[in-house]
């Protein structure tokens, strides 16, 4: 029997994070600590087969939540220079997070998880990083729309189940946001990425477009070979008083094309990796992880660095096509 | 081609104009006077200017954006670099030009406005540029052994930053005042004459290293050459 794991990952919330219990090491990438090194996790055998609850709610039918579920693999297989496949092989009885290595989506209510629009979980073997099954589920208290240009009133079902599918493929939450603290949760002042883990308000559809923080990720993980000769990346630390520092937000801006690509640094030796870059040069900015629930993002150990200034690297960075920019240190300073 | 291409392919066309005339009328005349040639070599100067300027934005929830992180402001510092130029004399005081080059310089990004005040910051990128250009040069006002000429020019560029990871070409254009000193006139063998040429110029450029909106970038420059006349 294959040794497996099963976690309750990340959720899309409406004014704060509220079901987060990661025990996964997370990033852009998901992953996970196995003796000392970082295992990612990902489909190695695709298509994607998935189930949906037989079950409606009011005013969506399991039909529509299995269009809505298409249309957002569908999404996610859209950038160029990515490989991946989905299947829906058919309605269930079966109910997400049922421990059965199937993957089910379906509409559950959990009034007790009152902040959570939905909530992505998985079985993996926990050797390899292979996924074995991944379930999602919607919260079935909020009021839900799949009307093609939203309704103000209720939660556009496409764009949460975009950013559960990014969970379930292997991506973790994108800090690429600002928020403001209001009513003992967090408002979206504005962001650039699907995976960011606080939601736009009732109504928004944006959710639904990939933005180029999600397309690296996805290419990051399921690219194709061309995607590793045309694509570049950048690696460096972050350090502060010559220490490095761990969970410092990098954002990378390619001025050229507009583009926001975000990443973390990893480990106490603060580095960091962003893939799947659009080759050309980048202005870096970090930051410390203060516009969402760190634990949305990273475990408590070891404890994420808070406390350091908004800093640019002193340097613009070259990524160069197929490539991985030189080898940076970006030397932040205490607040 | 685009109005901006233009301009620069009218500079290209009277060059090749002129060519053409001075031509045409040597296929039917006896044979004229042998034709001045010059050949200079020099330093350039390249005038900082812009190449864009961007936002980061944050978008809300109808996409539209609603935070601006930072700005970053593109410009090409002040650069150096080296030029050649071989020229023939067409007729009296009418001259055309073929000339390369190379410039060194930095693409420099000031990065202002932070959403969370952090401090501006400057960082930069060396950077160069290679450049093949035809010119035509009228020279006037001669005294002695010193004249006044304007020169218009027209060429292809390519820019490179970030070791060849980042590369534009484009086209170059522009005109300029120059002055042209001799102070050697005497000379024997092939080198008839050395002197010492300068001048000023304004270049408008189309393509090349962009980093944010496109569009002709302006900028001035400067030249100074020793001249081999033959």
């Amino acid at each position: 029997m294959k040794p497996t794991s099963r976690r309750i990952l990340y959720a899309a919330v409406v004014i704060g994070a509220v079901l987060c219990t990661p025990a996964l090491h997370a990033y852009l990438r998901l992953g996970y600590l196995l003796g000392g090194r970082v295992v990612g996790l990902e489909w190695t055998s695709l298509p994607v087969r998935y189930y949906v609850t037989n079950r409606d709610i009011t005013g969506i039918t399991a039909p529509q939540l299995q269009t809505v579920v298409a249309r957002g693999f569908a999404e996610w297989a859209r950038p160029a220079n990515v490989s991946l496949s989905s299947q829906f092989v058919g309605f269930t009885s079966a109910e997400p997070g049922d421990d059965d290595t199937l993957s089910v989506m379906g509409f559950e209510s959990h009034p007790e998880l009152d902040r959570t629009l939905g909530a992505t979980s998985f079985e993996f073997d926990s050797v390899t990083g292979q996924f074995l099954g991944a379930d999602i589920f919607i919260n079935s208290i909020f009021p839900w729309s799949v009307a093609a240009n939203g309704d103000s009133t209720r939660w556009d079902l496409e764009s949460i189940m975009v950013h559960e599918l990014g969970h379930l493929l292997g991506l973790g939450h994108s800090a690429l946001g600002e928020t403001e603290l209001q009513g003992g949760g967090r408002r979206v002042l504005g962001k650039r990425a699907v995976m960011f883990p606080i939601a736009y308000p009732r109504g928004s559809i944006a959710d639904r477009t990939l933005e180029a923080d999600d397309i690296a990720g996805i290419t990051d993980v399921y690219g194709t070979s061309q995607a590793t000769r045309d694509l570049g990346a950048i690696a460096g630390r972050v350090t502060l008083n010559g220490a490095g520092v761990y969970g410092a937000h990098i954002t990378a801006f390619n001025s050229a094309t507009g583009e926001l690509v975000s990443g973390f640094t990893l480990n106490s030796q603060g580095e960091f990796v962003i893939a799947a870059l659009t080759p050309g040069v980048y202005v870096l900015r970090v930051e410390p992880l203060d516009d969402a629930d760190i634990d949305g993002f990273f475990d408590e150990d070891p404890p994420v660095n808070l406390n350091f200034r908004v800093t640019y690297h002193a340097k613009q960075v070259a990524v160069p096509a197929g490539g991985t920019s030189g080898s940076i240190e970006i030397k932040v300073r205490s607040k | 081609m685009t109005t901006r291409h233009l301009a620069i392919a009218a500079i290209l066309t009277l060059a090749a104009a002129g060519s053409a005339a001075a031509q045409t009328p040597a296929s039917t005349a006896k044979p004229g006077p042998k034709r001045a040639k010059e050949f200079s070599v020099g330093a350039v100067l390249a005038g900082p200017s812009s190449v864009g300027s961007a936002a980061a934005e944050l978008n809300d929830g109808s996409g539209s954006p609603s935070v601006t992180l930072f700005r970053v402001e593109n410009r090409l510092a002040l650069g150096y670099g080296v030029e050649i130029n071989i020229a023939v004399e067409l007729r009296r005081a009418f001259w055309v030009e073929v000339s390369g080059g190379w410039t060194r310089s930095s693409v420099d990004s000031r990065i202002t406005g932070d959403f969370e005040d952090a401090d501006d910051e400057t960082p930069a990128l060396p950077m160069s540029r290679f450049l093949v250009e035809g010119a035509v040069l009228r020279y006037f006002r001669e005294r002695g052994q010193t004249a006044w000429f304007i020169r218009l020019n027209g060429g292809w560029m390519r820019e490179t930053a970030g070791g060849n990871t980042l590369t534009g070409d484009g086209l170059i254009a522009g005109g300029g005042l120059g002055l042209r000193h001799w102070w050697r006139t005497n000379g024997k063998g092939s080198v008839k004459r050395v002197g010492l040429r300068v001048e000023g110029r304004g270049v408008v450029r189309s393509g090349g290293i962009s980093l944010g909106e496109k569009g002709l970038r302006f900028g001035p420059a400067g030249a100074g050459h020793i001249v081999f006349g033959f």
